[in-house]
């Protein structure tokens, strides 16, 4: 049994220890009475409230400097051929993106959006429409599949029909026939290679974006959501090997599937339930030892650098910490009008891909979900916006962007 | 609040405090008074909004995370950093392993604690939790998996956890 199951079991049986009060209701009921009482007094007093502002400042929250780049202001190339190039390219309007976002060793080429479905009483499934940008069109088109993950270079793409599907395909980004190697066991989740010569595939035996909720105590929970492990799959020979990894808790999300290392010699997953967070496999999935310099506590997606110098940190705020050196530094709060939220990927060693808000005082405008993709220097101090906000990413139809590379390694 | 809307209101306590009682008594770490005025103010606060709430199981749960959320960000936390006390035999049961168990759950820090609820116990994902509480789902993460090294410090005794168990069942 795992810590998280017995904190799960736990929290069942201690939960059952609660007494009812009897009275619940009339005390709610008398409470709020009180507290339509006590409204009434505060705006009594709220002239004088008004004045202690202004006699006492000290008490006022100090409000955050931000700190002005050059790089905020440039103006930013836009160009239609993915594969060439470090250049930073940007739709700072685009939310979702229309012309090619990449920055550095990095790009965009797919984005989706995300919408939730009834399919039953108490049951939702949720659906990712996905977008691939297109290199002859110069925008981001449509496209039919369930899930997708394009390869280094942005030239073409590995798909699943259906989720889970039966088979994998592999397509050109511009369409064309689709090349479909079968599947062992089902699969809901595909990754390349660094290389972009092999498929990481995820298996699941159910969709994993089903989700129900589950009457008397609500909460929502995937329903029967079963991976099984991992299936790799050679795209030239079209060979491809399962490996039984199963994982058979509940609450599920993309921590769940697996993911390459970075030189593409094995495979891991997050493990809030392990001391290390992540538990690393080779690619018959044989249980490894934690990597040293992943052994590193940071739940940051950008991870380590493409070198393995610099981390991205998270040991309070977001940081970045030199792992040949141990120094961490914090990212500063405020650049460039914005406030860096989520470190999203390394674009290169020197640069890294970010979720940042728009600042209004000290506080992000619009609240900490109204957000956009931007590209910062590795210290914080420069920062150059890549796309347009998203009004609300918590929401359905909020869209969410595949950072991929842009060239095999 | 007419008379009808009181008495659906009542009706609602009724039948569903037992369940909301249990999640106020676990974001409190197991302190039944702190559990029922959480609970009490939560359904203070829906009662006023009554006519407008469609889900009111669902506001109040959300009430409750909400106003711990907003407890623990004005007031400055306290850990504990003494270990559990031990039995003196080393063969724990599986009633003892529980004690134990709910003893460093209740030394979390209000934040840590809450997390756990909200991922464990009420099966939220890492993203609606973000929400909840502001925060990245990096943040989330980190909290989750800090949280959980801390009870491994509180309680020694989950390092080798499926042989406890394991034992407390046979």
């Amino acid at each position: 049994m795992t810590i998280d199951e017995i904190v799960r079991q736990t929290l069942r049986e201690w939960s059952g220890d609660a007494r009812v009060p009897a009275d619940l209701a009339d005390r709610a009921l008398g409470r709020r009475r009180r507290a339509v009482k006590r409204a009434f007094a505060v705006v009594a007093g709220a002239t004088a409230g008004v004045v202690a502002v202004f006699v006492v400042p000290g008490m006022r929250e100090r409000v955050a400097q931000p700190i002005e780049t050059l790089e905020h202001d440039r103006t930013v190339t836009v160009q239609t051929d993915p594969g060439s190039g470090r250049e930073v390219l940007a739709d700072p309007d685009g939310g979702p993106p229309e012309k090619l976002v990449a920055a550095y060793d990095r790009a965009v080429y797919a984005y989706h959006i995300r919408k939730e479905k009834q399919v039953a009483e108490g049951a939702k499934v949720v659906q990712w429409t996905w977008f691939v940008y297109d290199t002859e069109a110069g925008t981001y088109k449509k496209a039919p599949w369930a899930m997708l993950d394009v390869a280094p270079g942005g030239e073409t793409v590995a798909v699943l029909e259906e989720l889970p599907a039966r088979r994998v395909g592999v397509v050109a980004t511009r369409g064309g026939p689709v090349r479909w190697i079968d599947l062992e066991r089902p699969a809901a989740w595909v990754s390349w290679s660094p290389d972009g010569r092999r498929l990481l595939v995820t298996n699941y035996d159910w969709n994993p974006l089903l989700f129900v909720t589950i009457p008397p105590e609500g909460g929502t929970t995937t329903a029967q959501s079963i991976r099984t492990g991992f299936t790799v799959v050679d795209v030239e020979g079209g060979r491809a090997a399962f490996h039984e990894v199963g994982w058979t808790g509940r609450s599920l999300d993309r921590g769940k599937s697996f993911r390459w290392s970075a030189d593409g010699t094995m495979v891991w997953e997050w493990r809030l339930d392990y001391s290390d967070g992540k538990v690393f496999y080779d690619l018959e999935g044989n249980v490894l030892p934690i990597p040293e310099k992943e052994r590193n506590g940071s739940f940051q997606e950008a991870g380590l650098s493409p070198s393995g110098r610099w981390l991205a940190d998270d040991p309070a705020a977001l940081a970045v910490t030199d792992t040949e050196t141990g120094r961490t530094v914090p990212l500063p709060r405020a650049v460039a009008g914005h406030r860096i939220m989520q470190l999203l990927a390394w674009a290169d060693d020197d640069h890294l891909i970010a979720w940042a808000c728009e600042l209004k005082g000290s506080d992000c405008a619009g609240g900490g979900f109204r957000n956009r993709l931007v590209v910062i220097s590795r210290d914080g101090m420069s920062l150059t916006p890549l796309t347009g906000f998203r009004a609300d990413s918590r929401k359905p139809g909020s869209w969410e962007p595949l950072v991929g590379h842009r060239r095999p390694s | 609040m007419d008379a009808a809307e009181e008495r659906r209101f009542r009706d609602f306590v009724s039948a569903r405090s037992p369940a909301l009682m249990r999640l106020a008594y676990l974001l409190t770490g197991g302190d039944q008074h702190a559990a029922e005025d959480l609970l009490q103010s939560a359904l203070a606060r829906t009662a006023t909004r009554w006519r407008t709430v469609e889900e009111p199981e669902a506001y109040v749960r959300r009430a409750m995370y909400r106003q711990q959320v907003s407890w623990w960000r004005r007031r400055r936390e306290t850990t504990f950093a003494e270990p559990p006390e031990r039995g003196e035999d080393d063969a724990t049961s599986g009633v003892e392993l529980r004690i134990v168990m709910r003893r460093a759950l209740s030394r979390l820090t209000s934040r840590q604690r809450s997390v756990l609820v909200l991922r464990y116990y009420e099966d939220l994902p890492e993203a609606e939790v973000a929400a909840i509480l502001g925060c990245s789902v990096g943040t989330v993460r980190s909290t989750t998996h800090r949280s959980l090294a801390r009870l491994r410090t509180l309680a020694p005794e989950l390092r080798e956890p499926h042989v406890i168990f394991g034992e407390a069942k046979a």
